[in-house]
């Protein structure tokens, strides 16, 4: 039994030696990312055209993946998309759980409060996304009114949508999603008659000519897209901001707009 | 003293919240166990076509997350074929629910049915009770004790898993938690949240106790 408790206290002190050497590496590291070498990449995949999943299931494609393959390697860096939910995804960044936020992330006031952010990459308005053979009328998200209107959870398009029913007094019964997807499987299934969400996105889903939907009304371009950095992290968002400009000069960025859009909807954003 | 009223003010929204995770918890265990009953006969059946049926649910429902049965049947289904469409969102959350706790239930009271002595079972037979006589007068009845502790612990899980239903935009406690959370900055909501969830929960525990005392008499 003796003998036991000696061979465990060994193996313990092994343990802790290890433990002790794998934090003197990590705080060794040259402080431009938490992992040297390694840019990660925070990502609520499943938000299509931006970030979403191959067919296979487990490739993460989509613009905002292309983009941070782009920054990774002007700076010289590997690239790890780490995928998140979408609440908590901030909270993660505060607690260096991975360098940067590239999530089709609005750049608000109340975010800049908390976090930096690079010069805008895109730039996005709210649409109203109809089936095509539909009974209803609405042209405008203030004739919503008495309709089931769907939209995803803590958006700008929930925010939207939250403060016409106060201010406009529009009286639209709210399904909010914890997935864009599933609005667009909803408005198919005719389990809601309405979609507001990202422009960005619903010119993805009436791409394809088959598809269903159609955009009825597209608001002012009045959110832009930049990358999310933990407040302070100036150095980090001095590079990428370098990167990004780089990226636009040499038309890297209208490249990835054009695959994926089929048209060049980036360079709007840097016209000023 | 502000802080208070911000947290008595989330209140009535949460009240809303908790109207649909009481009632889906209470209707799916309800018509869980009423399930639960056939799939544990079932299962202790020496007929093979019923015994495999039963034990091939049970397998299958124990055996995926609800998380998935719940997306299945609200999106899954629709793709397979439009009339299997279930367009009620809390019909839909109800089946999943209950689906999956008949399955847990069935294997609730196949223990208790089995744990009551085989002296009994003879007796009844010796005095001359068909099967189901013997099961729907005596066996059963016996059983009810052992069986409400365990599912007491049922409906506490369902209550808190109760909180998936978001995936299909109905707004539960949780997720209507989450919504006053993400829009006032505040995490401060989960403390009337919480509190929320224990009141529920002791709610069903005392009622349980009541019982559990009530057909102790049996013991």
């Amino acid at each position: 039994m003796k003998k036991n408790l000696r061979i465990f206290a060994i193996i313990a002190l092994v343990v802790l030696a290890f433990a002790f050497t794998a934090c003197a590496k990590t705080t060794k590291s040259d402080g431009l990312t938490i992992k040297e070498g390694v840019l990660q990449i925070a990502m609520e995949i499943g938000y299509p055209p931006f970030e979403y999943f191959d067919t296979d299931g487990k490739t993460p494609i989509g613009f905002d993946v292309q983009l941070g393959k782009a920054i990774a390697e002007e700076l010289g860096l590997q690239v790890a998309y780490v995928d998140t939910a979408w609440d908590g995804i901030f909270a993660g960044l505060k607690i260096n759980k991975y360098d940067v936020v590239i999530s089709a992330v609005t750049i608000t006031d109340e975010r800049l409060k908390e976090f930096n952010f690079t010069k805008p990459y895109i730039g996005n308005a709210q649409s109203l996304v109809l089936l095509k053979n539909t009974e209803v009328t609405a042209k405008h998200p203030e004739e919503l009114g008495g309709l089931r209107v769907a939209y995803q959870a803590e958006t700008t398009s929930d925010i939207y949508m939250t403060k016409l029913k106060a201010e406009k007094g529009v009286n639209y019964k709210e399904f909010e999603y914890d997935k864009v997807m599933n609005c667009f499987d909803d408005l198919k299934n005719g389990r809601v008659d309405a979609i507001v969400c990202d422009s960005l996105v619903a010119v993805d889903y009436v791409a394809d000519a088959n598809a269903p939907y159609e955009i009825v009304w597209l608001g002012e371009a009045d959110e832009f897209f930049g990358v999310c950095i933990k407040k302070g992290n100036d150095a980090l968002t001095e590079k990428i901001d370098l990167a990004l400009d780089k990226l636009f000069a040499e038309g890297k960025i209208q490249a990835i707009s054009k695959e994926i859009f089929g048209s060049d909807i980036v360079s709007a954003t840097r016209a000023n | 003293m502000e802080k208070l009223q911000t947290i008595l003010n989330w209140i009535p929204p949460l009240l809303e919240g908790a109207v649909v995770t009481i009632s889906l918890t209470l209707l799916s265990v309800i018509a869980g166990l009423i399930g639960s009953l056939f799939l544990a006969l079932g299962k202790m059946s020496k007929n093979k076509a019923l015994n495999r049926a039963s034990s091939a649910y049970v397998f299958f429902f124990r055996g995926t997350p609800l998380l998935m049965q719940l997306y299945f049947i609200y999106y899954g289904l629709p793709q397979i074929a439009p009339w299997l469409t279930i367009n009620n969102r809390f019909i839909a959350a109800f089946i999943a629910f209950g689906l999956n706790s008949a399955a847990y239930c069935a294997e609730i009271i196949r223990a208790a049915i089995q744990s009551i002595d085989k002296g009994q079972f003879e007796a009844a037979r010796a005095l001359g009770m068909t099967y189901g006589q013997t099961m729907r007068l005596i066996i059963i009845p016996q059983s009810f004790r052992r069986l409400i502790p365990p599912v007491g612990n049922e409906f506490i899980m369902v209550l808190k898993d109760a909180s998936l239903v978001s995936i299909i935009a109905l707004s539960d406690i949780t997720k209507i938690t989450r919504s006053i959370s993400s829009s006032t900055g505040s995490a401060l909501v989960y403390i009337p949240a919480m509190i929320l969830y224990l009141i529920i929960t002791g709610i069903f525990t005392l009622v349980f106790n009541k019982l559990e005392k009530k057909y102790s008499v049996y013991e």
